[in-house]
């Protein structure tokens, strides 16, 4: 009987549990092979064999994991007038082993698009998009470092007569704009970050992954 | 020896049947959507939760004094369709007393403008509804027409280039209610709008996007 009470008692138990888990956020319910995809790229550098397209593909995620894990944002100047420029920095790397040669990131997938939308705004069903095109290029810490700079996408949107969907080359980089209304928008959140290559291999990190990841989404409020 | 094997089985179902998994980065402040919503039709905010009214309705909108009284008609026609489609009230309108500006402005004031000044790059644009929001809930929605690049007619077009207003109207109204563009026909939420065609029903697939929210 008494032997009875405790294993009801566990039961009761595990279903609080349960109960209590499935409560819980979805963004707290990691599954742990996710976990373990983060916690097998501690490394600066983790190596991917990779002989085609589909072993691309497969590590999708392994690669998304380690580069998450070492994203960060930063303001390149405080104190500047127009703080307006931004560092998106990758400080862990996958580097792609095929069965000739070890490519980096860059050499793998030399292109890189970073997609923000307005927060806040809509114009006609759509939200505004600025979209800055890269080149990838590693820096001397062998770190990815990708400037982006509003105070330039502002300008050209002024200067070009307010064109809603255009797209413009810079020094730095080619700017994209799509769905803009009268005023360029003050606030942007990041919403994807594109690594891809001519033959349309690819990795993205969406907005959802970056909040999922950082607790919150990558903003920008322009002054 | 008995009740120590019996505590360490209900520890372990405690502690290690339900392992919530590690979170990924640091705990979050902000409320996380905790999946992102299915689109069904609607703007997404960057949580992937769909953006919309949710129960502020009616929406209150000012119709601008530069908007010509019998278009001011077709506005509240189309707005009853889309009430009838939804089975509520979902707008109420008053004429503005004087005219505003022309250019719509974050100004909590929801308004329909007829406007005579249009960028030249934009000049394909029969007309524009622009719409704030906070996290899932729209704050404000303002309407500007095209009315410097288009003609528009309430019944009979007097040439083959004018535009129906009441079907841009109800095509721009569905913006203002949070709807994207729709690429399945037939739908008023098609992006485009040719002259002397009529668009004057709420369809079916629109009926099932506006019941996603409303």
């Amino acid at each position: 009987m008494k032997f009875r009470n405790i294993i009801l008692f566990a039961i009761l138990l595990f279903i609080l549990n349960l109960i209590y888990f499935y409560s819980t956020k979805l963004t707290k319910r990691i599954p742990a092979s996710s976990n373990e995809l983060i916690d097998r790229a501690q490394n600066n550098s983790v190596v991917f064999e990779i002989k085609n397209t589909d072993d691309i593909l497969e590590n999708t995620k392994k690669i998304k994991a380690l580069l998450l894990q070492g994203f960060s944002f930063t303001d390149i100047d405080k104190t500047s007038e127009h703080q307006s420029q931004y560092t998106l920095n990758f400080s862990k790397l996958p580097q792609f082993e095929t069965p000739e040669e070890s490519l980096s990131l860059c050499e793998k997938l030399p292109f890189i698009e970073i997609q923000f939308s307005a927060r806040g705004q809509v114009n006609n069903g759509e939200i505004p998009k600025l979209i800055f095109l890269k080149k990838c290029t590693l820096n001397s810490k062998k770190d990815l470092s990708i400037e982006v700079n509003f105070y330039d996408a502002k300008n050209l949107f002024s200067s070009t007569n307010s064109n809603p969907s255009a797209n413009y080359l810079t020094a730095s980089s080619s700017i994209y704009f799509k769905n803009l209304g009268e005023t360029f928008p003050d606030d942007w959140v990041l919403t994807n970050v594109l690594f891809y290559n001519q033959k349309l291999e690819q990795i993205a990190i969406s907005s959802y992954e970056l909040i999922l990841y950082l607790g919150n989404p990558v903003s920008v409020q322009l002054h | 020896m008995k009740l120590i094997l019996i505590l360490l089985h209900v520890g372990f179902l405690f502690f290690a049947g339900c392992d919530q998994g590690k979170v990924l980065g640091p705990a979050s402040k902000l409320e996380l959507a905790t999946a992102a919503e299915e689109s069904c039709g609607y703007v997404q905010n960057e949580f992937g939760e769909r953006v919309s009214w949710k129960s502020n309705l009616p929406v209150n909108m000012y119709i601008d004094s530069s908007v010509p009284d019998d278009m001011a008609e077709s506005i509240k026609s189309a707005a009853n369709k889309w009430s009838k489609a939804a089975g509520k009230n979902l707008f109420n309108f008053q004429m503005a007393a004087k005219a505003n500006s022309i250019t719509p402005s974050i100004d909590k004031v929801n308004s329909i403008y007829w406007s005579k000044v249009w960028d030249a790059n934009k000049s394909s644009q029969q007309a524009i509804t622009t719409l704030s929001f906070n996290g899932p809930l729209i704050t404000e929605a303002d309407i500007k027409i095209n009315a410097k690049d288009f003609e528009f007619y309430i019944d009979t077009p007097q040439n083959s280039l004018q535009v129906n207003f009441e079907s841009l109207l109800i095509h721009e109204l569905g913006h203002v209610l949070g709807f994207k563009h729709l690429n399945l026909k037939p739908t008023v939420m098609w992006p485009t709008l040719a002259p002397a065609f009529l668009r004057l029903e709420i369809y079916y697939t629109d009926q099932k996007t506006l019941k996603c929210e409303y």
